[in-house]
């Protein structure tokens, strides 16, 4: 080591802080360099001074005084704490609520909130009107079909003879059944009617009863009867989801 | 400045104090005071200054013991503290000082003569020749001195304490140490 570097270890670290390497170093140092063996001294006095500053700490007077008065603060802060604890919430919370910025975010969701109920409303409602408004469309066509199919044969023939008779066609007619239902009051009539015909015209009809009995299956058939069943089942399943959507209303 | 209080001792002060216990937070503070006067004093040389800050010490660290972490020393949490609130002092002193200029008490940096270390000081020997030796210094380089050479604190302790990393501690006491042992050299040859 040379003598700057020596005077910098001297400078850098505390007598303490010296390794016996570093101390071994400096002691054959100063024992051939004259000049550091002298900045050695200083630094040893200057190492004394500071040992002897360490030792002195400052006086504190009244030191029961200061004691005294943290305690004091501290037993105010604690009883504040108290405090603090019970309506530090709801302070903090009417400061914050009171920001105008916070005032705008509440106004802004309240708004949406309602618009979100008013549209789920408003969905509701047109919802069940629509639901509403297709079952009684369907159980009307049910009920309609229903009646015509529990009309026995004979009722039939005779409808389809009056029919057939009023319009004095012998040819083939496909018998709707909404005309059946929309004219059935009129076609009891003509059925009374009928019983005030001739032998000869009645005898005509009967013909055409025959052929009447032949286009039954063609209006009532299996396939029809399975497409009012599955009709029957779809009625169910709407009104059992309008009573669930009345309820959820209700609620 | 031996500390009286055993580690386990003092663990069971704080959680005592935690659960709002003024009487163990007591003997915390009789205990652990003067500490804290001494960093503040030889930080700002003023024994008012110095008692604002230990109180304002304490009750900082009563509101917040809570967030006290075991993992380090209740002293160093302590210093940090404290060193912080000397720097805050020291920061609105300087503001002060702008307008009121140089109404310090201990504002004079010589070192009074006929002073003799082997005696007990005053506050006003000891502040004026702390101030004399770290004339010069920053107040980081000062504090880094103070806590590491006078208060015997380690290097990770500083750092922790002064928020610094350990080789920033390193830089700045050397320079610090440079600077003081250079004014003591020169104040012992003039004596």
């Amino acid at each position: 080591m040379n003598c700057s570097q020596i005077e910098e270890l001297f400078f850098s670290k505390r007598l303490d802080e010296l390794t016996p390497a570093e101390k071994s170093i400096i002691e054959k140092h100063i024992s051939l360099c004259q000049d550091c063996e002298n900045i050695y001294q200083s630094f040893q006095k200057a190492e004394s001074v500071l040992g002897k500053m360490k030792t002195h700490q400052p006086i504190l007077d009244n030191e029961e005084f200061l004691v005294d008065s943290i305690m004091q603060k501290v037993n105010s802060k604690s009883s504040d704490q108290k405090y603090e604890n019970e309506f530090y919430f709801f302070e903090r919370l009417i400061r914050f609520v009171s920001r105008k910025s916070v005032q705008y975010a509440l106004t802004s969701i309240l708004f949406i909130v309602i618009s979100l109920y008013m549209f789920e409303e408003y969905s509701a409602v047109k919802d069940i009107t629509r639901l509403e408004n297709h079952l009684n469309n369907t159980s009307q066509v049910i009920k309609a079909k229903a009646e015509i199919i529990s009309f026995d044969n004979e009722i039939l023939k005779f409808f389809y003879d009056a029919y057939k008779f009023a319009h004095g066609n012998s040819s083939y007619v496909k018998l709707s059944k909404d005309w059946l239902l929309v004219n059935k009051e009129d076609l009891r009539n003509l059925l009374l009617d009928y019983e005030k015909l001739d032998q000869p015209t009645k005898t005509k009809i009967k013909s055409l009863q025959s052929e009447l009995l032949n286009q039954k299956d063609l209006i009532f058939s299996e396939t029809e009867i399975g497409k009012m069943k599955t009709l029957q089942l779809e009625i169910e399943k709407l009104n059992s989801e309008l009573q669930k959507i009345k309820s959820r209303r209700g609620k | 400045m031996q500390n009286q209080i055993h580690f386990e001792q003092l663990s069971e002060l704080i959680l005592k104090a935690n659960k709002g216990d003024t009487k163990a937070f007591e003997v915390i503070v009789r205990n652990y005071h003067k500490f804290g006067y001494a960093v503040a004093f030889k930080i700002l040389y003023n024994e008012e200054d110095a008692k604002d800050v230990v109180q304002e010490s304490f009750i900082r660290i009563w509101k917040h013991l809570n967030e006290y972490d075991k993992k380090i020393k209740f002293t160093t949490w302590m210093y940090k503290i404290v060193v912080n609130l000397c720097f805050d002092k020291l920061k609105s002193q300087k503001r002060r000082r702008n307008i009121f200029k140089n109404l310090d008490e201990y504002s004079v940096i010589n070192v009074p003569s006929g002073i003799d270390l082997e005696k007990e000081l005053t506050n006003k020997e000891l502040a004026a020749m702390i101030k004399h030796f770290a004339s010069g210094l920053s107040v980081k380089q000062k504090t880094v001195f103070i806590l590491r050479d006078m208060e015997d604190l380690s290097i990770e302790e500083v750092s922790e304490i002064m928020n610094i990393s350990s080789g920033s501690v390193k830089t700045n006491l050397f320079y610090a140490r440079q600077n003081i042992r250079k004014k003591i050299i020169k104040w012992e040859n003039q004596l």
